[in-house]
């Protein structure tokens, strides 16, 4: 019980030591290998209920959700939170149904921010719009909480020994590439294709690392 | 020395002044004893008189929309249980038709899914579908928002409601629900009979036992709904190929299903049916008591047809009209704002 009581206040020193450094909870964000041919007009997502396991077994929660954009954003913060000493860190892509039966809300989850369907209630979970040589406009809007489509998923990163997350990066290419080897051009709507591409986030979204410092 | 105490005796005022300025009166939300628990999230938005003030102003204001024209109250009349009474399918915006009948708004706080197919999952993100929907009201969240932002008017009532006079989405979708939320029926001549202060005729007594073996089962007390998606036997009408629940769950078992409405103040809520199909209450006992075309997903309650005189018709429906509530119906306080 003491050693509890003690781990925990540890803990909680600790959390705010770190917090004292500015960018220990700040990861960075990338676009990658983004085709010559291509001008990308939104790059965005919901990551949110974010699940930071460290290698001495403590878990942390958080229970927000953070509308991510990488075109226009450099970093994303965590709320003070250590990313020293991560054994994984999860998070989900998406808003769950939850939250959104819990009403409107304030701040990113604010539907002015365009990411929300108005015709049939539901965030907008990742949203990644470009123009192609035609200067088409190319539109994946990926969204769905309800039972048969549900494209709200969890990412889930292990961080090695002797790493430390930096970041996260969208690898653009890849994304393309999964899209066209299902035959998918566009979508708007939930369904079996936006089911489809968010269990295979972890294709497009990769970490970025950095020697640890301990 | 006195100068620095009635200084100090100013600031205090002031600070006790602007303090008095966002103090909000709360509204309990109030309902029959014997009703279940409303499943609204009153926790996250309580209501104020404030509150509902704002939400009635956005109500009926018509430059919400895109053209001025068209308010909330242009499709839901407060004297008609808020629908849109002789209109089959709402029109809006330039007059392009909506695809559906307009839905009574009752009881809404009891609610869990709006709209026919129960598209909407809560009623703070109802609005949002006709104010940005082409066929209704056509506009835009950010031109709402500075519409809003700067008219004087709306400034103090946001800054009264919510302590903020910058009206943002959250806030505006808050009050509407707030008005909304007072939109409740309990005192039609049935709900009166239940309390013991009427009684019913001896047809109404014979309606309403016609009633709780063929209706209740859907249409079910105190709310005159089950708040379940059902096929009541309607053939699909083949312009607009509306398919229901399916849509919204992907669910073949849904296919053809439609929400459970409200039965209450019926009698002002012609014309029926998720399509308006149906001009009045004759019509629709006819369509129960008839053999059914369509049976894909038919509720079994309503495979066979409903066997019923004429005379027991004309008893179910003077039943049904015991449930309008003229007090309901002709409240001030949900009328449009006179002042
Ligand atoms: C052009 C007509 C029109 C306008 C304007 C309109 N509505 Fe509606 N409303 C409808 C129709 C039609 C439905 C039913 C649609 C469906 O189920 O698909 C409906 C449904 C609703 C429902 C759900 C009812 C239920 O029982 O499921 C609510 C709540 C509502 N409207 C509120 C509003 C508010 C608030 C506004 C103003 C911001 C508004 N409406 C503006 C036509 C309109
Ligand atoms: C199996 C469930 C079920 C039973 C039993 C049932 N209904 Fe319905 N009722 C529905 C559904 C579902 C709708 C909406 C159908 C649609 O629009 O697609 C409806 C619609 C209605 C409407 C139109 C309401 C409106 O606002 O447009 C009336 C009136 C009605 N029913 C009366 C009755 C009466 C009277 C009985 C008994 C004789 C009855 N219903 C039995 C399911 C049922």
């Amino acid at each position: 019980m003491l050693q509890k009581t003690l781990f925990f206040i540890l803990c909680v020193i600790n959390v705010h030591c770190f917090a004292q450094s500015n960018d220990a909870d700040s990861l960075s964000l990338k676009i990658e290998n983004t085709p010559q041919n291509i001008q990308i007009d939104q790059l965005k997502a919901y990551l949110g209920k974010f699940t930071l396991n460290y290698e001495n077994n403590e878990s942390i929660q958080l229970q927000e959700y953070k509308l991510v954009d990488w075109k226009n954003q450099t970093t994303l913060h965590l709320n003070k939170l250590s990313l020293q000493n991560l054994k994984f860190i999860s998070f989900l892509v998406g808003v769950d149904s939850s939250q959104t039966l819990q009403g409107v809300m304030e701040g990113d989850l604010d539907p002015i921010k365009g990411m929300f369907w108005t015709w049939q209630t539901g965030y907008i979970n990742f949203k990644f719009d470009y123009y192609n040589e035609q200067e088409t406009k190319k539109s994946f809007h990926i969204g769905g909480y309800r039972k048969m489509h549900n494209s709200v998923y969890r990412v889930t990163i292990d961080i090695p020994q002797g790493k430390k997350l930096k970041g996260l990066s969208f690898d653009v290419q890849a994304f393309l590439e999964f899209v066209k080897s299902k035959n998918i051009t566009s979508i708007m709507s939930p369904g079996e294709k936006a089911v489809l591409i968010s269990q295979h986030y972890n294709y497009f979204i990769n970490p970025i690392w950095n020697e640890a410092t301990h | 020395m006195k100068l620095r105490i009635s200084i100090l005796l100013l600031i205090l005022s002031l600070v006790l002044m602007s303090l008095d300025k966002v103090s909000k009166n709360t509204v309990t939300f109030e309902y029959p004893k014997d009703w279940p628990k409303p499943t609204y999230t009153f926790k996250n938005n309580p209501l104020t008189e404030e509150g509902i003030m704002l939400g009635r102003k956005l109500f009926y204001d018509p430059k919400l929309s895109k053209d001025g024209m068209i308010s909330c109250a242009s499709c839901h009349l407060s004297f008609t249980s808020f629908t849109h009474v002789d209109h089959k399918l709402s029109h809006g915006v330039k007059d392009r038709i909506g695809r559906r009948n307009t839905g009574a708004l009752i009881n809404l706080a009891w609610q869990k899914d709006f709209m026919w197919d129960g598209s909407i999952n809560h009623l703070d993100f109802q609005p949002l579908a006709p104010l940005t929907s082409e066929v209704e009201m056509g506009g835009n969240l950010d031109n709402i928002q500075k519409y809003l932002s700067s008219d004087d008017t709306y400034k103090s009532l946001f800054f009264n409601a919510f302590g903020d006079s910058i009206a943002n989405t959250p806030n505006m979708l808050k009050a509407f629900s707030q008005f909304m939320l007072q939109f409740n029926s309990f005192n039609s001549k049935y709900d009166k009979v239940k309390r013991g202060e009427m009684s019913f005729s001896e047809s109404e007594i014979k309606g309403y036992q016609l009633f709780q073996t063929h209706c209740n089962s859907c249409h079910t007390e105190p709310l005159f709904t089950n708040n379940q998606f059902m096929n009541n036997g309607l053939t699909v009408d083949t312009t607009l190929q509306d398919m229901g629940r399916i849509k919204v769950t992907g669910l073949k078992s849904d296919s053809l299903k439609f929400k459970v409405p409200t039965l209450r103040n019926i009698e002002v809520t012609y014309p029926y049916m998720h399509d308006g199909r149906f001009k009045n209450l004759p019509m629709v006992l006819l369509h129960y008591s008839q053999e059914k075309h369509q049976t894909f997903n038919i509720a079994k309650e309503l495979k066979e047809p409903i066997v019923m005189t004429e005379g027991e018709k004309r008893s179910l429906i003077h039943f049904l009209k015991t449930l309008t509530d003229k007090e309901f119906l002709y409240n001030q306080d949900l009328s449009f704002p006179r002042n």
